[in-house]
């Protein structure tokens, strides 16, 4: 059953570790994309469409060097020799690309040229500029490439983690992957951000905006596939350390899951409205009117009826109306930004964008929220903060009680339109019931089945084969401070139910007492 | 996930409102949409996974057992990740548990089979079964659905006997004996000259005719062995040192025994103060002598759940219980205990018609002062050290 480290780590690694690396650099290549056509509007004579290409076999390269210069000894001088050749033998590769682009005949000019002053004509500004950015790509490229590492780990890294029982805190490494990425995807869509309020300046179409936006686009796309692949790292060492075998095809399963994910929320996200005409109080202002436009039309129809049986009755005396009726018009929304055939389409988007919008940011709270309670500890303790919990706590609770009682009612009228079908039990119970109308012994019956059913609500429900005095004692159990009045509810129930004795008034209103300490206990067992 | 999460998404979204620059909110919509996203797809997918476990609950000693395990997503969301952790109970020859990590496509089957092999009797837990999951992203945790568990029952150990010489005082049985005074009417033996004294019923007329004498028929004797099995399991009242072996060496006998009385198609009956995991409270087991196969059944599996603890004296049981049998039945006592207060209890039963057969079982203290009162007493008497002195009964 269980079988040795190395063989389950070596499952699925290399497409892993493949995939890991390509989407590092292909995210590297896109933000690096952005900074180019950033570059390309601040100097216009100059095109580094090429350093996008170069820069993704840097990072390529960068992250297979990694593991080997790993194994030297950090500040050695041989590391130091390893990254020396590495960085030389990128400059020129670097150097030729650009006399390959610009025509090697220019290499020929310019040999000469380099023993009169080398620096001055090896070193120019464009090869300096793109150096620079080479540079860049090369040392955010070691962090993720530590990152990564830190990560999936190796063979070695896991025997050892193992034997020793010190295990790399993975999950903290992801954290800092993440924090990363995040913070790259704020430069560059700060820079992004810049160039659209040039082009709304300029009111012409930037075409490095276009081109950049969608390098960003391409950027925050392959995060979310960085992230789920590094998902699968931390647990496949998971589960490599705990010798957990894994099915070989995992690997392959989660990548197409993941690209298949990316596509079903590209789709959703192409569908989801992000432009808005009609602002956000000119949204509230009309659906405030619609409402009480809405009113006004009930309170028509509700004196509608009035207004015609008087008229009636003063044309019986033959005398004219005293009461002329009122037509009422409904009120108006307000009228729109454009009042043509497109406006109403236009505010319709217009709510879809605010809803949209609105739901977001209430979810990226909620969620936030939901992730660090201690932040939302420290949060009730200021009454502001604890007024606002309350009141959503309240709605939701009312929303989720006409929620209820909506789903009940059409559930009932359905059993209704099916003939044949008898009302459940249920049914009967959420039936209103008129307590005055109701006899003592009626009563104490109708009191024991509304502490069955709110038992069953509070997580204490009743079972079939339960008999009252279990049921009390389970209730009992549960309900500290009030089993004398389950107990004394259970007696009265049984003695008003089967029995002979006359039941009191009295005795039904005890019961009722009874009843709402309960109640409260109920309650109060909730909110703990 | 990432502490500066919220804060970017907010930043972003600010900076989209007053920009009014769609391809900010893309992006808001491009990271919580694969928030909620993952976290639905992975609440629901793991909902939808359901789980069968089918194998054999009964196994005798020794036995193996073929456990499969199936999983199923009913879904049409695919399942990215799915980790089982099926608990194992030791004492089954696999360790720990059984584990395996899969990904379960849309409406797709998994079964996955390992086999338990029964070394030791006892009512065994298979599962529960944990199912956990999560989402892509990792930004919904670990998922975990646990599935409730299932019980394997492995019988004790069987040594088949073959004879058991054990007392009896029930007439119109179906095992032969030797004393006349059983004679069975129903089991005619063959037939004699008539002598004065002979009861008129016993002649054969039709024979008397035939022979032109008088003939007599004679019967076969013969018993009913109705035997009530007491198994003490009180930790007290054994050895400390050796109580685990004792007790389990007592269970084999008690089994042993129940099995060589219902194959000579007698009723027997279980009696023990051990403790049943079933039923979870301190209370003596009984099961009243039956015959059959069935009942046997009922036996080996109670004593594959009895635990030995600290429970009721076996003399307190033998009092409550000794009412409810019949006359003549024969009680094997298995205790290690052979006290003055278990011989009265004893000697009560005996004077209400009972047989007695003592079986000390593992280390008992004063074994020979033991064995003078139960032949005074006239019960029977065999100590059982190990299981090899149930030879005597294999020959």
């Amino acid at each position: 059953m269980t079988e040795n480290l190395p063989s389950l780590f070596r499952r699925n690694e290399r497409l892993t570790s493949l995939a890991n690396h390509l989407v590092v650099a292909l995210m590297l290549a896109c933000a690096l994309g952005v900074l180019v056509a950033m570059g390309e509007y601040l100097l216009p004579p100059w095109k580094g469409g090429y350093l996008v290409g170069f820069c993704f076999l840097i990072v390529i390269e960068s992250m297979v060097t990694y593991r080997q210069a790993r194994q030297l000894d950090s500040f050695s001088p041989e590391l130091l020799m390893f990254r020396a050749a590495e960085l030389v033998v990128i400059l020129i590769l670097f150097k030729l690309l650009l006399y390959f682009i610009n025509g090697v005949s220019q290499l020929w000019i310019d040999i000469p040229l380099w023993r009169v002053n080398f620096l001055e004509y090896f070193f120019t500004y464009g090869y300096l500029a793109g150096v620079v950015v080479i540079f860049l790509a090369w040392s955010v490229t070691g962090y993720f490439a530590d990152y990564l590492f830190e990560l999936e780990g190796d063979e070695r890294l896991l025997i050892q983690e193992r034997e020793s029982w010190l295990y790399q805190v993975r999950p903290a490494a992801r954290r800092s992957l993440v924090n990363l990425i995040l913070l790259i995807g704020g430069v560059i869509a700060f820079l992004m951000g810049f160039l659209a309020l040039e082009q709304r300046r300029l009111g012409v179409p930037v075409p490095e905006l276009q081109r950049g936006l969608a390098y960003l686009l391409g950027y925050f796309a392959l995060s979310l596939v960085l992230l789920s692949l590094t998902q699968f790292a931390v647990l496949r060492v998971h589960w490599s350390l705990e010798r957990i075998p894994v099915s070989p095809n995992l690997a392959a399963r989660w990548l197409a899951y993941s690209l298949g994910f990316l596509l079903a929320l590209g789709g959703l996200v192409i569908l989801l409205p992000t432009q808005y005409s009609v602002g956000l109080l000119d949204i509230l202002s009309s659906l405030f009117g619609m409402l009480l436009a809405l009113l006004n039309l009930l309170a028509f129809l509700i004196t509608l009826p009035f207004i015609l049986i008087i008229s009636l009755l003063a044309r019986l005396f033959g005398k004219p109306s005293p009461v002329t009726p009122l037509t009422i018009k409904p009120a108006q929304p307000p009228a729109l930004l454009n009042a043509g055939g497109a406006s109403w389409l236009e505010w319709l988007k217009s709510l879809a964008f605010w809803l949209v919008f609105i739901g977001v940011i209430v979810y990226a709270v909620y969620y936030y929220l939901q992730q660090h309670s201690e932040l939302r500890e420290r949060l009730r303790h200021f009454p502001l903060f604890a007024a606002l919990a309350t009141l959503w706590e309240g709605l939701w609770g009312w929303l989720r009680g006409v929620n209820q009682n909506l789903v009940a009612a059409v559930q009932a009228g359905l059993r209704r339109l099916r003939p044949g079908e008898p009302a459940s039990a249920t049914d009967q119970s959420r039936r209103f019931v008129s307590l005055r109308r109701l006899s003592p012994r009626q009563r104490v019956v109708f009191f024991y089945m509304a502490l069955v059913r709110r038992g069953g609500e509070h997580g204490l429900p009743r079972q079939p084969a339960q008999t009252p005095y279990e049921y009390s004692r389970a209730l009992q159990d549960h309900l500290p401070g009030v089993e004398s009045d389950i107990s004394s509810m259970t007696d009265e129930f049984m003695e008003a139910r089967y029995s002979q004795h006359e039941i009191t008034a009295p005795r039904a209103s005890l019961v009722q007492s009874y009843w709402e300490r309960i109640k409260r206990a109920l309650r109060a067992a909730l909110k703990q | 996930m990432s502490d500066f999460f919220l804060p970017f998404l907010i930043l972003l979204a600010f900076v989209a409102v007053i920009l009014r620059a769609d391809f900010v909110l893309t992006l808001i919509y491009l990271f919580v949409g694969a928030f909620a996203l993952g976290r639905w797809w992975s609440r629901r997918a793991l909902r939808s996974v359901s789980f069968r476990r089918e194998f054999n609950q009964r196994a005798f000693l020794g036995e193996k057992v073929e456990v499969c395990l199936e999983v199923h997503n009913t879904s049409w969301l695919p399942v990215v990740w799915l980790e089982l952790r099926e608990n194992l109970p030791t004492g089954l020859g696999l360790s720990g548990a059984f584990e395996r990590v899969i990904s379960l496509g849309p409406g797709a089957r998994h079964s996955f089979h390992y086999a338990l092999e029964g070394r030791r009797r006892g009512y065994y837990e298979i599962g529960p079964l944990n199912l956990y999951s999560g989402d892509l992203l990792g930004v919904a945790g670990n998922l975990q659905l646990s599935h409730p568990p299932d019980h394997l029952t492995v019988y004790p150990k069987i040594i088949p006997l073959n004879s058991v010489k054990l007392p009896s005082r029930s007439p119109m049985g179906t095992l032969r004996h030797t004393q006349p005074v059983f004679e069975d009417p129903s089991r005619v033996r063959g037939k004699r000259d008539y002598v004065p004294g002979d009861s008129l019923r016993r002649v054969d007329w039709k024979a008397t005719a035939a022979a032109g004498r008088l003939l007599v028929r004679l019967f076969e004797p013969s018993i009913a062995l109705e035997t009530a099995i007491f198994l003490n399991l009180n930790n007290a009242e054994y050895d400390r040192r050796a109580h685990f072996v004792a007790t389990e060496l007592a269970i084999v006998v008690a089994a042993s025994l129940a099995n060589w009385v219902i194959g000579q198609r007698q009723a027997v009956g279980l009696l023990s103060n051990g403790i049943d995991p079933l039923q979870g409270d301190l209370q003596p087991q009984s099961l009243m002598p039956r015959r059959g196969r069935g009942n046997l059944m009922r036996i080996l599996e109670l004593l594959a759940r009895l635990q030995a603890g600290e429970t009721v004296p076996l003399v307190d049981l033998l009092r409550r219980e000794v009412v409810n049998l019949s006359w003549g039945t024969t009680l094997l006592m298995i205790t290690p205990n052979l006290d003055e207060a278990l011989y009265e209890g004893l000697f009560q039963a005996q004077r209400a018609g009972l047989d007695i057969v003592l079986l000390p079982c593992g280390p008992v203290s004063g074994i020979q002062v033991a064995q003078r009162r139960a032949e005074y007493f006239g019960f029977g008497f065999c100590q059982i050290f190990t299981e090899k002195d149930l030879d005597l009964w294999r020959r």
